[in-house]
């Protein structure tokens, strides 16, 4: 009974506080931001908690200062994993943290009450006092600063918020479309005078926002866009031109952020053609707006195409820099997509127990479905993945929260692709759980199936996505990488780099990378297994980026090359979900959250599935198209498409009798 | 459906099992402890002493603590007449040792407010470690085993302590003096504890029996997910004797159980039991049938013969092949089938009376069985909340 005295008192003061203490006490009342995100193995030596006569000053500097963090999944690329992330992201201090919870709880209310789901689907309109309702609770300006009458929220309380307003599809997307694009511009990069004049109406909700990009001609290829902007003589107006097509909020938005291609001349005297963003009034004149499209799900919300004829816009009304669109435009949707993580996960959990209720009271062939194994592993399935998604959706949130200028994007990207395919398949076994009644009208499932199959298209496809992901993952890599094959080629000037790099190779080759990320250090050590599978997959990931790069060059952006470059953005993908189910996982059973076994057994069953995809990826990558049947797939696509259709003949064709 | 042990009290058990271990870490203990449980070599004169706590405190403190009224208010302001009696606090020690005896009797043992305005009594900065030595060899001993104490009693208690709590130790010892350390042990493991029950009950039940009998027929109808709980009111019955509430529980396994149940023969309601919920308890009554025999075992050639595999694609099934898939429901115990439970108002003969009429409502074949009420309860005459009242009263007057 004397050991754990003596073991307490032999250990070096500092380090056995960080051992005993900073975890527990660190993560539970993290009093900020700072505190919660800053304990990388550098600092480790400083104590997670200071002193009481600290605090005021510390308090303050750190909510001024945040750390800065290079993006964590463009690092990875390199093989570089940054373990502050193992540090599940507590953000909220105590105020935000109770403000947030009694927030939440009349707008649940709201949701569950006034919102009649059925109706807005089968009306395909959302009913004017229900949008009163939503305006009322502050949900049109939830992330604009309270000094312009908005909630000022940050990521995670907004990330907790979508979690229940995707309790309906049209409003959710309503909500989006209003504020997670459409008036994001100003947020982002609005002067003072476009916040003051714009933000105080569209946070109350008198004004609503639409975000302007996608045409006819161009919707993944944002820079292809044909509407224009003229200048007028005077330089004080531009003049639009040009039409867009399947624009949220569009029949009534009040103000748009709008992007034209301008004509820029260069110094040389060359024109060239860029794309601008401005904030257009719908009162500037010759703005119009077709009917409301007619859709599979979210039909509650508001599509239509809009034109503009000549529409007036005021020269201090450009949105960022003349010829700065196409960033202005990139970075209002990489900020927006992170919170479909969670709205997803809310759906999902409603939509669990609602299947959970039927499989509890049906009785089929004397067993309850809840006892049908295949039953059972749907539920446990879906359990893993919604807490995947969860905990991507917070930990991104967290990053967002917690650091300085933090670069999310493709974090972001990744918890949009995730989460709207989770969103999709689970919502489509969950009606599989009822059967035939899933698939009726009067259960809400079939609702939300269609709606949520919008998740997989809108803010950028996923296969765009997946690109994205990948590509600039791999334009991080390929920066870096340019001087490891430098070295490679001057063997003989840098010998030891060499050797290294050889025998590194060889282990790869015989898939036994060398494991010295030492991440289970940083996690729960009941999540040792788990989280040398994550360093394997760390190593075997960085590995197949080195091939791949090694493989198609330059090259690996050309259109031929995308499988390739798929398979690493669903390598990254798994990746970020592994570190974040872990992160949380440890978080959770460190501090005693209640059901944390549970959780451990979550994470587990999720990164043991995911290292088990990654594996089979990496392995596709290394033994090339020919033998992971690329190549074939791309020969009888190209038949197809030569045929115009399917290829082969009827089975009951004969060339003889 | 049979949760004899309750979980807080397992909490209490596991909790004590390691304060006990963490004080023994703790050094040497003063020896004016109230918890002395494991002080073995005590004499009976020894512990005869104590059964009034204000006896061995001086007089001075006796006086601060000898207001009529025992509430946290009094408390408080007793706490705070010592802190202004000068910048020294002289007999600070003395001060918490006795009020911390007192605090059950103020009814403030729960509050972590309280134990942090005690701990913030001691003066702060003077007794901080400055170098390795003290560090290791308890600078001010008599100060830090007094804090650890304060600790003590508050994880018996069950109270959790938070960072301020934390601040007000470092800023009184150093950080890395003993309290802070049992401070740090407290932090990891009470979280854990506190969750460790899956029926999560709020930090004080309440007083009032309805909301506690809703509260225990709820975690124990978490047996089957399929439960409903419903309230009635015996007004509802034609000629019901009491007027009273009753909180029942029943799964529709339990209705298909009872619709199962042979007419002619009788089930007993029997009862009261008991289920404890934190510190209060609360007797309970079960609709209980005749144990069934269990369905044998399907025997070793059954399932070895995989040349005859039954299933429903197979053609209708009998009722004996159909035994090999299907299990026991949780109701269905070695000692009786649990049909239904309730906790009733009164916990009277009528009121249980009138819970087999309401019963029969969703339960059409109960009008044919006959029910027998069991007249000896295994746990005697049924308890109330009663004891508990003066206590709450207690904390409701702050």
């Amino acid at each position: 009974m004397l050991l754990p005295c003596r073991l307490l008192s032999s250990v070096a003061p500092q380090r056995l506080w960080v051992g005993l203490g900073s975890r527990v006490t660190g993560s539970v009342n993290s009093l900020t931001s700072f505190r919660a995100i800053n304990t990388s193995p550098k600092d480790a030596s400083t104590p997670a908690v200071q002193h009481a006569d600290e605090e005021n000053t510390s308090t303050e500097a750190a909510k001024l200062k945040k750390p800065k963090r290079a993006p964590f999944i463009k690092n990875l690329f390199l093989g570089r994993f940054d373990k502050s992330v193992l540090e599940f992201p507590e953000v909220l201090d105590q105020d935000q943290h109770e403000l947030l919870h009694e927030m939440v709880v009349p707008i649940e209310r709201y949701f569950l009450e006034q919102v009649d789901g059925p109706k807005i689907d089968r009306d395909a309109k959302i009913p004017e006092e229900t949008l009163q309702g939503l305006k009322e609770l502050g949900l049109f300006g939830q992330q604009i600063p309270q000094e312009y009458g908005g909630l000022g929220l940050g990521a995670t309380e907004y990330a907790r918020i979508a979690e229940i307003t995707s309790l309906d599809g049209s409003i959710a997307v309503t909500l989006a479309a209003h504020q997670a694009i459409g008036l994001k511009g100003i947020l982002i990069c609005g002067t003072d005078a476009q916040k003051e004049k714009y933000l105080p109406q569209l946070a109350c909700g008198d004004w609503t926002a639409a975000f302007c990009l996608t045409e006819p001609s161009s919707g993944s290829d944002a820079a292809s866009i044909q509407t224009r902007a003229t200048l007028s003589d005077d330089g004080k107006t531009w003049l639009i031109n040009g039409s867009k097509i399947w624009i949220s909020n569009g029949g009534f938005a009040d103000l748009m952020t709008v992007f034209a291609k301008t004509t820029e001349i260069l110094p040389s005297g060359e024109k060239k053609d860029k794309v601008t963003a401005f904030i257009v009034e719908r009162s500037f004149g010759g703005v119009s707006s077709g009917p409301p499209e007619d859709k599979l799900g979210i039909r509650g919300s508001n599509t239509c195409e809009v034109f503009f004829d000549n529409t007036p816009v005021p020269a201090e009304n450009v949105l960022g820099e003349v010829g700065g669109g196409f960033k202005v435009a990139m970075n209002i949707l990489n900020s927006g997509r992170f919170s479909m993580g969670s709205s997803g996960a809310g759906m999902l959990k409603r939509l669990l127990s609602w299947s959970i209720d039927h499989a509890v009271n049906r009785k089929q062939f004397g067993n309850y479905l809840s006892e049908f194994a295949m039953i059972k592993e749907k539920f446990g399935r879906m359990s893993a993945n919604i807490y995947a998604m969860e905990s991507m959706a917070y930990l991104t949130a967290g990053i967002l929260d917690g650091q300085e200028d933090p670069d999310c994007s493709v974090e972001a990207a990744i918890v949009k692709v995730f989460s709207s395919e989770g969103a999709w398949k689970w919502c489509s076994e969950c009606l599989q759980v009822l059967g035939g009644l899933g698939y009726m009208k009067s259960y809400p499932f079939e609702r939300y199936l269609r709606d949520a199959r919008i998740l997989l298209i809108f803010e950028g496809t996923n296969e765009i996505l997946r690109l994205f992901i990948g590509l600039s993952g791999l334009q991080t890599a390929g920066g870096e990488l340019r001087e490891v094959v430098q070295k490679l080629r001057n063997p003989l000037m840098n010998p030891g780099f060499i050797i290294g790099k050889g025998i590194e190779r060889f282990r790869q080759q015989k898939d036994n990378p060398k494991l010295d990320l030492d991440i289970a250090g940083h996690l729960h050590p009941t999540l040792q297994p788990s989280a040398q599978l994550l360093e394997y997959c760390v190593k075997r990931f960085q590995y197949s980026v080195e091939m791949v790069l090694a493989k198609h060059g330059q090259a690996v952006a050309a259109p031929k090359n995308q499988l390739d470059v798929a398979r690493l953005a669903d390598c990254a993908i798994d990746l970020y979900a592994m570190t974040a189910v872990l992160s949380r996982a440890s978080r959770a059973y460190c501090i005693g959250l209640k059901n944390a076994a549970h959780e451990i057994q979550l994470a587990s069953v999720f990164s043991a599935e995911a290292a088990e995809r990654i594996k089979t990826r990496v392995r596709d990558l290394e033994i090339g198209p020919v033998q992971n049947h690329d190549d074939l797939y791309s020969r009888i696509a190209d038949a197809v498409v030569e045929n115009k259709g399917y290829v082969a003949e009827h089975p009951l064709t004969r060339t003889f009798w | 459906m049979l949760l004899k042990m309750s979980v807080p009290s397992l909490y209490r058990l596991l909790s004590r099992a390691v304060s006990s271990s963490s004080s023994i870490a703790s050094l040497s203990r003063a020896p004016s402890l109230q918890h002395n449980k494991r002080n073995l070599t005590s004499s009976p004169f020894h512990s005869a002493r104590k059964e009034d706590p204000l006896e061995e405190t001086s007089l001075t403190i006796q006086s601060l603590f000898d207001s009529k009224e025992r509430n946290k208010g009094t408390f408080v302001a007793a706490c705070d007449i010592f802190m202004k009696r000068g910048p020294h606090r002289r007999g600070h020690v003395e001060f918490i040792y006795s009020a911390l005896k007192l605090m059950e009797n103020y009814g403030v043992h729960k509050d972590l407010e309280v134990y942090k305005r005690l701990l913030n009594l001691m003066p702060k900065g003077k007794m901080v470690p400055t170098n390795v030595f003290q560090v290791e060899f308890m600078h001010y001993p008599k100060q830090q085993q007094c804090a650890i104490d304060c600790l003590e009693q508050m994880e018996m208690n069950g109270v959790m302590p938070d960072t301020e709590m934390e601040h007000i130790l470092r800023n009184l010892f150093g950080k890395m003096s003993h309290p802070v350390r049992k401070y740090g042990r407290m932090m990891y493991w009470m979280p854990k504890f506190k969750n460790a029950s899956p029926w999560t009950l709020p930090q004080v039940v309440p007083n009032d029996t309805f909301e506690l009998a809703k509260m225990a027929v709820e975690r124990m109808c978490t047996v089957d997910p399929s439960s409903s709980i419903t309230v009635y009111q015996t007004s509802e019955v034609e000629d019901a004797l009491e007027d009273t509430w009753i909180v029942s529980g029943q799964s529709t396994v339990q209705q298909e159980l009872l619709e199962k149940h042979p007419p002619g023969e009788s089930i007993k309601v029997e009862g009261p039991f008991r289920i404890h919920l934190r510190d209060k308890s609360i007797g309970y009554f079960i609709l209980q049938a005749e144990a069934k025999p269990k369905p044998p075992s399907p025997s070793r050639t059954v399932i070895d013969d995989v040349g005859s595999i039954k299933s429903w694609f197979t053609g209708e099934l009998q009722p004996e092949e159909t035994s090999l898939n299907q299990t026991c429901s949780v109701h269905e115990q070695e000692d009786g089938t649990i049909l239904a439970l309730c906790v009733t108002g009164t916990s009277g003969r009528d009121s249980l009376l009138s819970w087999i009429r309401l019963l029969e409502k969703s339960n059409p074949c109960l009008a044919n069985i006959p029910v027998l009420f069991t007249q000896a309860s295994p746990i005697g005459e049924i308890m109330n909340v009663e004891p508990e009242k003066h206590h709450d009263e207690i904390t409701a007057a702050t």
